[in-house]
């Protein structure tokens, strides 16, 4: 990559995020002249990389960006709530395409409509914004056939959608019967576009639910695309930004390491011209005691360097949060607590799925239309409050809404629907026993649950997802009042990549770097070697054991004569290759793994333990000390 | 009477029940080309909508009070009609 485009992509994102958090800014306080000052300078700097580079579609729609600030800060014109959206909608583009550039070095190929949408709201950002705050809803009608029997008028109930926009017509395609036309036979399909929000549509249609389907429709003209979030994210934290004292003192330690190795060469000398063995000794174990400091100072300023600042991780949410919130017609202002906690890069940036999910349970199910928010006596603009702090050497990472929670009623009936749990077991569950239900995996799977105004959507996934990088997750909850998750992570962690295989009824992980090679050996190919077993290995013969026999598991089936192809593991023992057989390779995981523990850690060839997705307990085999 | 067969035309008036598809279905079916009058069709049910989009007669005639059927059923009825 050229060296111009490939600073631009480490700027650009961080030039986003400040106009970005300038924008947050002047929209809670209009007046904030700095911030104001701030977003332009940030569109301008953005414009100005993006003009370097054949890149018209970017450039315009930061250029379209730039002039609106540019006459606001003249104070010609105010900037008014869709105008922030519109250039907000810019620069999460734009941070879109800036990810698109580091992937493939090219805009995608629908950059040019889209800049021109862009443009077009940047210029017009009211028209876009009637659309936008109203969030429009597909309305698919397929009528049951024997509709018209049921006193059902299709027709007439398309005239009691509220706040139609826009209807189409159509028929079923003809059967090839040739069977005259059946007018009572219903065979219209009504589509229609309306601006009420599903909870409305679903009240019109409430006794053909099961015919319609609603689609939320992409707001606005910008054509925000709201599937994968994710993939934008990985790529800024692809580059580490390193504070210069940090690397300072890493190259001081270096500087100690080049001494202390020239503080060896005088004892190579000496040796050499036959020095006395027992003060060569001592020299040698005062200058390995020297070494062995150093490389470790060395080893925790490198563990350091991977800690960055959590908080500009959360900026990034509240624009998610308003890309959600807008096709639903939600108002939501996402707070984030400022902190200077640090966390391993790693950690931070697997946090990012479970978070982009939660947020999007908030948005969905937690914050409730502003109609019912001000019933229930709550402000109409809706409040996500994201905080991150450090706890006895964890990072514990808060979300809270103050939407209308978790009802346990409801989800004690969702489970009993669902057959997780006996409804005698539910009804002694307590409230919060009962909420945590929707961590079950296969509790969300039904949309109905949302439905339900549930919470579950993937609550499963993001339990298992925090689990893997060895934290915890909290819910609690006041019907009506709001929903708070707690996550609590280690502020480092070492993901160590495993390959589960299975043996028995057993499984285990193995670290994939001490696995050489995973092989497949006929039973022809393994060769009897006085009381073992061998096989040819890339033109070697080695040892085959098998790992039943190895964790004690009994040796049943070794006797016998097996048919099928064996899979092994070829792995590394004292630098002689073993294989290892095993009955099956279940997978690969990156995992948090712990040191083993209590009894455990007195078992040989035990590397330690991970806690699985399901909850399960993986051990981690240590090859080299099972075969030893 | 709500469906009114006259001189090659059928006039759709009033409130037209799931009832008068029938009718309508059979008058359209008949061979000729029959144009239909909705001018005076103040609210028509699904089924009659359902027959006029199956045998795809001229339509004619402007249409009657209402948002709805002025602003989103008539101009969806023509559209539909106008397709092929």
């Amino acid at each position: 990559m050229e060296e111009l485009l490939a600073q631009f992509l480490i700027e650009g994102p961080e030039l986003v995020q400040q106009g970005s958090d300038a924008l947050f800014a002047l929209e809670r306080n209009p007046e904030d002249r700095p911030s104001l000052d701030d977003a332009f300078r940030a569109l301008h700097t953005l414009k100005g990389s993006a003009g370097l580079f054949d890149m018209p579609p970017l450039e315009n729609a930061l250029h379209a960006a730039e002039d609106v600030l540019g006459i606001a800060r003249e104070g010609r014109r105010g900037l008014s709530q869709a105008m922030l959206n519109a250039l907000l909608a810019t620069l999460t583009q734009t941070e879109r395409w800036l990810a698109a550039l580091q992937e493939t070095e090219q805009l995608p190929a629908d950059a040019v409509q889209t800049s021109a949408s862009l443009v077009r709201a940047l210029a017009d950002p009211a028209g876009g914004q009637t659309r936008r705050e109203a969030g429009l809803t597909a309305i698919r009608y397929r009528p049951d056939p024997k509709c018209y029997f049921r006193g059902d008028d299709p027709i007439q109930l398309m005239r009691g959608v509220p706040k139609l926009i826009e209807l189409k017509l159509g028929l079923r395609e003809a059967d090839e019967s040739g069977a005259p036309y059946d007018p009572f036979t219903c065979t219209l399909i009504i589509d229609a576009v309306s601006a009420a929000s599903p909870d409305e549509l679903k009240a019109a249609f409430r006794f053909v639910l099961d015919q319609i389907e609603l689609t939320p429709l992409e707001s606005g003209e910008a054509a925000l695309d709201q599937a994968e979030p994710v993939a934008f994210t990985e790529q800024s934290l692809r580059t580490l930004r390193v504070e210069t004292v940090k690397l300072e003192g890493l190259a001081a330690l270096i500087d100690e390491l080049v001494a202390a190795k020239n503080g060896l060469a005088g004892l190579v000398g000496a040796a050499r011209d036959g020095a006395d063995p027992r003060a060569l000794t001592a020299d040698l174990t005062a200058q390995y005691g020297l070494l062995d400091r150093l490389i470790g100072r060395v080893h925790h300023s490198v563990t350091g360097l991977r800690m960055v600042p959590v908080t500009p991780f959360l900026r990034r949410f509240p624009r998610l949060v308003r890309e959600m919130a807008a096709p639903l017609g939600r108002d939501i202002e996402v707070i984030v607590e400022a902190s200077a906690v640090e966390a391993d890069k790693d950690v931070i940036e697997r946090l990012f799925e479970p978070l982009a999910h939660l947020l999007r349970n908030s948005v969905d199910h937690g914050v409730e239309p502003a109609e019912e928010r001000l019933a229930a006596g709550k402000p109409a603009r809706a409040t996500i409050t994201l905080a991150a702090e450090a706890v006895g050497g964890r990072l514990r990472l808060k979300l809270s809404d103050d939407g209308r929670g978790i009802d346990p009623v409801k989800i004690r009936a969702a489970a009993e629907t669902r057959g997780l749990l006996p409804a005698e077991s539910l009804r002694d569950l307590s409230d919060q026993d009962a909420i945590e239900l929707i961590f079950l995996p296969g509790f969300s799977t039904a949309q109905s649950v949302s439905a339900l105004s549930g919470r579950g959507v993937g609550m499963d996934a993001v339990r298992a997802a925090v689990q893997r990088l060895g934290g915890r997750v909290a819910l609690s909850s006041r019907p009506g009042a709001g929903t708070l998750v707690e996550m609590t992570l280690p502020l480092t962690v070492s993901l160590t990549k495993i390959i589960v295989v299975s043996d028995g009824d057993q499984q285990y992980g193995v670290p994939m770097d001490r696995v050489l090679e995973t092989v497949r050996v006929g039973q022809a190919e393994i060769v009897p070697i006085r009381a073992g077993q061998a096989f040819n290995w890339r033109d070697r013969t080695v040892p085959l054991l098998a790992l039943s026999t190895l964790t004690g598991r009994g040796a049943a089936s070794d006797g016998e004569p097996r048919r099928e192809d064996r899979r092994v593991l070829v792995i590394r023992a004292q630098d002689q290759p073993v294989g290892l057989a095993i009955d099956a390779i279940v997978g690969r995981l990156d995992v948090a793994m712990r040191p083993a523990e209590g009894l455990l850690a007195a078992m040989p060839g035990l590397a330690g333990t991970t806690m699985l997705g399901n909850g399960r307990v993986l051990v981690i085999l240590d090859p080299e000390a099972l075969v030893a | 009477m709500s469906v009114r067969a006259e001189g090659g035309i059928i006039h759709l008036e009033g409130h037209c029940g799931v009832e008068e598809a029938e009718t309508l279905a059979v008058l359209l079916d008949e061979p000729g080309a029959w144009e239909v009058e909705l001018s005076g069709g103040l609210q028509l049910h699904a089924a009659l909508i359902q027959a006029l989009l199956a045998f795809r007669p001229k339509i004619r005639g402007a249409p009657p009070e209402g948002v709805f059927n002025k602003d989103f059923l008539f101009p969806a009825l023509a559209l539909a009609l106008d397709d092929r």
